[in-house]
């Protein structure tokens, strides 16, 4: 290899933009070759998909539609990330938010609205946080590991679903096909306009802002700071790591649940098998993306939307859903492969400079 | 000095890639703003697959029909969305379909139902044509094929080709098209070879093939010689091919997936329905209401039987055939017994299409269960 | 090596350093922390690439893209951390990353050509030991094997004698000797001066970056070098003895604590430390040291025994409850358990108090105030940060601890604990902890500290005791303590016969 990399001391805030950026254009260009393989004119189909995603009103409801979950996981996801808490586990705490909502709002489905959907809120969050709990109690007090144990509850929560939707919440009207029947209109977030962007986008805003204080200004977030970085020091200043873990696992799966709370209650108004497309592994790229800060996780959950919709939408171009994943796939390679060059940058491998 | 000159040159490509991109852009936007008005003569027909359109299956049924409907009516144009899943997506797809100046949408699965419900009334001059379900509004209609016909004459096929008198059958959900399948291809099966019985795995799934294929195997497993399906791929053929017992598959002819375990395949043909629901709705003749038509209609069929099947046993099928589209007499006709040995359709009675389209039981002979409503 | 320059962002590392080695030759490489003793020896052993430069070799112009390049020309290092395989054998150990050897290896065949290896050097080592099960002295003896082993010509080793007691170093010294005899060139980077003079045949000093002198030992002396290496004339004493013993402090009575594996690290320790009395623990790191110092921090149960500050029972209390009597400690590992190195200086100034009302309401931090503390402490302990909340972890040893100690002294302690309080710091670095040290303790504060180095001890604490094996020896006043018997105690050599309650 003429090249070999060199670890960068510091990165500055030119590298962290220009890496991304040039990582989105080379996986662009690797998809553009792919597309004119097959015969499609790259430049329509990237014009196909960034006007479906952002150029137009709907397109971008849409985008903003796909993004809210993936935002609620990401926040989740980076809380407990920023403690080195691999919490895997997010999909499976939007399946239990969902339940939990939608067991709510089945059963009191008559509730005024504004009783109802805090208690949907309040039941989603509930299960999530217990079922993230499960692998916070595991860690603390066992050293069990947490990302192998909150996978392996992911499973468990969806088929869950699947064993109510199929079973005792089916719909009695639904002629045996596995659905819930649909909520009341009270049990239904308002949406903004026609489209279906729906109130879990301003709580989601909100609580990036309030997930960003928390973990630069607060006590608190301070501790899952200094935890994130080394438990030695935690315990040196004082800090009850156990306490901790399990407090930052629990609210990691609120928020991911909150998500679950919000497709249900927002876009499908009930519960069904595969609610989730695997919101809660995109929201782990997303955070990461995001460098695990709240602030920064909203607009790269909007982009990562805006490439669903997008995939999605190119296919009345006639390109077939596979290649659209692929696209999509090639711009998450880029960007992670170009994470390297974030902390190292390429150096030729110059024997001149030796013996010269 | 080379380090920086190269990183200028770097970024002066990156900046022409970007600019030529914006460029590309722009022209497009022009192009396609003045494009839909100045064709005014086209007609812009969307349809929203469950499945790819290669599955072989269901989804190429369709497909089928998409591309027959663009070659009979050249002033027809269609755009379609694949693999779109039967939850919050549907909606997505519609809308998208919608917008992008569709002027009829084929929305083929059931569970695109209350989706296609839900997004309608936002395009009240768009037709919405939904495949298989039973909610109709102004600007909805249905449509579907009576599949228990050709299943019934697979079921005479069957019930004469097991030895071990055990049949599979890989079912997706328990509704009641699925189990009115079940039940026609039962009857057929039983008509034929009354000790037979056939066993019925639910998969949950339209269209997941390592999952049908599971169940296939397992079926196979059990003593079953022949495998039916009511799923969107052919896994289940292949099973059957692979453990070489026989198969019978379902919506396209199955038969090149698995050639020697292949019987026949009950299978739609949208492609003439589709050219006359187009025209209607471009003459303005267009009228919400439920299609539901049957063998006479060549909307179903029976795929070409293979050479294995005995030639009194092909001559019965064609009988019986001939029979159903003249209206001789129906698949169900009483006496028709259930599971538990109750007669439900009394002898000299027929079963209404209302009780179809609802049916919650297995006739006499299915072994296995409809879960609790 | 001719010329070379390297240099890291922010820092000149080698500005144009010329070095000749000779074989046959010990080369001792002496400086101070950041002289850039580690950089001129990594690249010379391939792990850097020199900005500007060359290296000949036996005449030849040679460059390295790899430490393997520089091993196949007969380079090999020694670093302070060893880079062994815990759960392979010693001769697994030892052939480990050889291209030399098949993929499938004849395991009797290796066996008899390291022990040929071993018995030439007069080693003690059973070739099929795991490498976990052998004490760092005998590890690092692993890997100068392992350098032999693949004929490196040239020999570096990086502060070899750090992990080890006075008896295994002069062991290793007399086998470089011998590595020397035989026409090996053997490159030794130390800051200890007492080495240089026992085992150098030649001294080359570097200082920011450049040499400042190359002599052969016998035209040198450990004063000329000190004064060489930093630049100035060092004070030798500047301890204050106080007029009057102060009261009894801490009191440690039978503590017992078990290590991270259970197993029992302390075994029934006596110690008493005055205000105003600096304490030192001398011993060879892993007699159950550390475990001490976290026990009486409260970062550890013990398992036994009591303590006591200012004659109330602390034994159970947390680590938050001994913060606020006044119980402070610098750990011995700077970067993750004392300070935070992702984390900007004023973030790790409030490491400890971040609950006090000084730092923090309820739920927010007083930002403002905290870099007010901040900025007063930069200023007072001269710490050279770029600014409060860049990552500490580029700041220089000497910063860090700084840092620590203005941390850890800021309110008054009643009980200082310190972890080796000058280890891998320079001269005049040190010299400023030892400053703060002294004028803590001169303030009444009651000093225990871990440290290795017997002369340091000597010079800077009041009394010292050995620890080794989880026990500790009587304590000895400095002024009556005899280094050979100091020394012979942390090899666990005519140990006391009765572990007697310590002498106050």
């Amino acid at each position: 290899m003429p090249f070999h990399l060199v670890r960068r001391q510091e990165s500055g805030m030119g590298i962290r933009i220009m890496v991304p950026l040039f990582s989105v254009l080379l996986s662009l260009l690797a998809g553009a070759v792919l597309l004119w393989l097959y015969g499609h004119s790259p430049l329509i189909v990237y014009e196909s998909m960034l006007k479906s995603a952002f150029g137009s009103y709907y397109g971008f409801s849409e985008t903003l539609v796909k993004a809210i979950p993936l935002m609620l996981a990401a926040l989740g996801i980076s809380l407990a990330f920023r403690m080195k808490l691999w919490n895997i586990g997010a999909e499976g705490q939007i399946y239990m938010g969902a339940f939990a909502a939608s067991g709510v709002a089945l059963a009191w489905g008559q509730w005024s609205a504004w009783v109802l959907l805090p208690a949907m809120i309040l039941a989603g969050m509930l299960a999530g946080a217990l079922w993230a709990y499960i692998p916070g109690v595991l860690r603390a007090s066992l050293q069990v590991n947490e990302t192998l144990s909150s996978l392996l509850l992911n499973y468990v929560a969806i088929l869950w679903v699947d064993y109510l939707v199929l079973g005792p919440w089916k719909d009695p009207k639904g002629l045996n096909f596995p659905l819930t029947p649909r909520f009341t209109e009270n049990a239904t977030l308002p949406t903004w306009g026609d489209s279906r962007v729906h109130l879990g986008l301003l709580a989601a805003l909100l609580l990036a802002v309030i997930l960003w204080v928390i973990m630069r200004r607060s006590r608190w977030g301070y501790e899952i700071r200094v935890i994130g970085e080394s438990w030695d020091a935690a315990r040196y200043a004082g800090m009850n790591i156990s306490r901790n873990i399990v407090l930052v696992m629990a609210l990691s799966g609120a928020l991911a649940a909150l998500a679950g709370v919000f497709e249900v209650a927002g876009i499908t108004h009930r519960l069904q098998h595969g609610l989730s497309p695997g919101y809660g592994y995109s929201a782990i790229i997303v955070a990461w993306l995001g460098r695990l800060n709240p602030l920064a996780i909203v607009p790269v959950a909007v982009l990562f939307g805006g490439m669903l919709v997008g995939g999605y939408s190119i296919q009345t171009e006639g390109v077939p859903v596979s290649i659209a994943l692929i696209l999509q796939g090639l711009v998450l390679f880029f960007l992670l492969g170009g994470e390297v060059f974030l902390s190292h940058r390429l150096a030729r491998n110059d024997k001149s400079e030796v013996e010269g | 000095m080379k380090r920086p000159t190269r990183k200028n040159l770097a970024l002066m490509l990156l900046l022409v890639f970007m600019l030529t991109v914006v460029a590309g852009c722009a022209d497009k936007k022009e192009e396609s703003q003045t494009a839909p008005p100045a064709a005014g003569q086209e007609l812009l027909v969307g349809f929203i697959y469950v499945g790819p359109p290669g599955d072989a299956g269901w989804t190429y049924a369709h497909d089928q029909g998409r591309k027959y409907l663009e070659e009979k009516l050249p002033y027809v144009k269609t755009i379609f969305q694949e693999s779109v899943s039967e939850g919050a997506d549907a909606e997505r797809a519609l809308n998208e379909l919608a917008q992008k100046g569709c002027k009829v949408i084929f929305a083929t699965s059931y569970g695109f139902m209350d989706s296609v419900i839900q997004v309608a009334p936002k395009y009240p001059d768009v037709v919405f044509m939904h495949c298989s379900g039973y909610k109709r509004d102004a600007n909805v209609g249905t449509y579907f094929g009576r599949d228990y016909q050709p299943r019934y004459l697979s079921g005479l096929v069957a019930g004469k080709m097991t030895k071990s008198n055990e049949i599979g059958y890989v079912a997706a959900y328990p509704i009641p098209e699925v189990i009115r399948c079940i039940n026609a291809f039962t009857v057929g099966v039983r008509e034929v070879n009354p000790s037979a019985t056939v066993k019925v795995v639910w998969t949950n799934t339209w269209y997941d093939p390592a999952k049908e294929k599971q169940a296939a195997l397992s079926l196979i497993e059990d003593g079953c010689d022949l495998i039916t399906q009511h799923q969107d791929s052919y896994a289940a053929q292949q099973a059957a091919e692979e453990k070489g017992v026989l198969a019978i598959g379902c919506d396209s002819d199955m038969h090149p997936f698995a050639p020697n375990a292949n019987l026949t395949s009950p299978i739609f043909n949208w492609g003439d329905y589709y050219v006359r629901t187009v025209e209607q709705v471009k003459n303005g003749t267009w009228k919400s209401g439920d299609y539901w038509g049957g063998l006479e209609d060549g909307i179903v069929a029976l795929a070409p039987i293979s050479d294995k099947v005995p030639a009194d046993v092909k001559q019965n099928v064609a009988a019986q055939e001939t029979g159903l589209k003249e209206k001789k007499f129906d698949v169900f006709k009483g006496p028709v017994k259930d599971q538990q040995g109750n007669i439900k359709i009394e002898a000299g009675q027929t079963m209404s299409d209302q009780d179809m389209l609802a049916l919650n039981w297995f006739v006499e002979g299915v072994v296995g269960t409809i879960p609790a409503q | 090596m001719q010329n070379i320059w390297k240099c890291f962002p922010g820092v000149q590392a080698n500005r144009g350093v010329d070095l000749c080695l000779l074989p046959g030759e010990i080369h001792a490489l002496l400086g101070e922390n950041g002289a850039g003793k580690t950089t001129l020896m990594s690249i010379l052993a391939g792990m850097y690439r020199p900005d500007k430069g060359k290296i000949i070799l036996k005449g030849q112009a040679v460059a390295f893209n790899s430490p393997q390049d520089a091993m196949a020309k007969g380079i090999g290092m020694i670093y302070q951390h060893f880079m062994l395989v815990p759960r392979l054998t010693v001769a697994e150990n030892i052939i480990l990353g050889d291209k030399r050897y098949p993929f499938w290896i004849r395991k009797k065949q290796l066996k008899t050509e390291v022990e040929k290896t071993i018995a030439h050097y007069g080693f003690q080592l059973d070739p099929d030991k795991k490498v976990s099960g052998l004490s760092l002295g005998e590890q690092q003896r692993v890997e100068i094997l392992r350098a032999l082993y693949r004929k490196s010509e040239v020999l570096i080793l990086d502060e070899p004698t750090a992990v080890l007691t006075p008896g295994e170093a002069r062991e290793l010294f007399t086998i470089l000797r011998q590595m020397a005899d035989e026409g090996r060139a053997v490159i030794l980077i130390t800051h200890k001066l007492n080495e240089v003079m026992a085992v150098a045949d030649r001294v080359t000093v570097l200082r920011k970056g450049e040499v400042v002198e190359s002599l052969p030992i016998s035209r040198v002396d450990s004063r000329s070098l000190t004064r060489t290496m930093i630049g100035r004339e060092t004070r030798t004493n500047y301890r204050k003895l106080l007029e009057k013993d102060g009261s009894v402090a801490l009191k440690v009575e039978a503590l017992q604590v078990a290590g991270d594996r259970g197993e029992l690290m302390v075994k029934g320790i006596n110690l008493e430390a005055r205000e105003g009395e600096m304490v030192a623990i001398a011993g060879v790191a892993g007699n159950g040291q550390e475990e001490l110092l976290q026990a009486l921090a409260g970062m550890r149960r013990a398992t036994a025994g009591r303590v006591f500050l200012q004659g109330s029972d602390i034994t159970r209390l947390t680590v938050r409850e001994l913060l606020q009597r006044g119980v402070r400690m610098i750990p011995e590992d700077r970067m993750h358990t004392g300070l935070v190195g992702n984390l900007g200086v004023a973030e790790n100034i409030i490491l400890r108090d971040y609950q006090s009302p000084a730092y923090s309401s309820k739920t927010l931090l007083k930002s403002k105030h905290i870099d007010q503390v901040a900025k007063s402490l930069v200023e007072r302990f001269t710490i050279s940060t770029r600014d409060l909340i860049s990552p500490i972890r580029l700041l220089s040893g000497g910063n860090l601890q700084r840092l620590m100690l203005a941390r850890e002294l800021l309110p008054k302690p009643a009980l200082l604990l310190a972890s080796y309080p000058a280890r891998g710091l320079d001269v005049g670095a040190a010299e400023h902890v030892y400053a703060l040290l002294d004028e803590a303790r001169s303030q009444g504060t009651a000093i225990l500290a871990v440290m290795e180095d017997l002369e340091e001890i000597l010079q800077h604490a009041d009394k010292v005791a050995v620890m080794y094996n989880g026990r500790l020896s009587p304590l000895i006043p400095t002024g009556e303590a005899a280094m050979d018997q100091l020394g012979a105690w942390m090899a666990g050599i005519d140990w006391p016969q009765e572990a007697s309650p310590a002498v106050s």
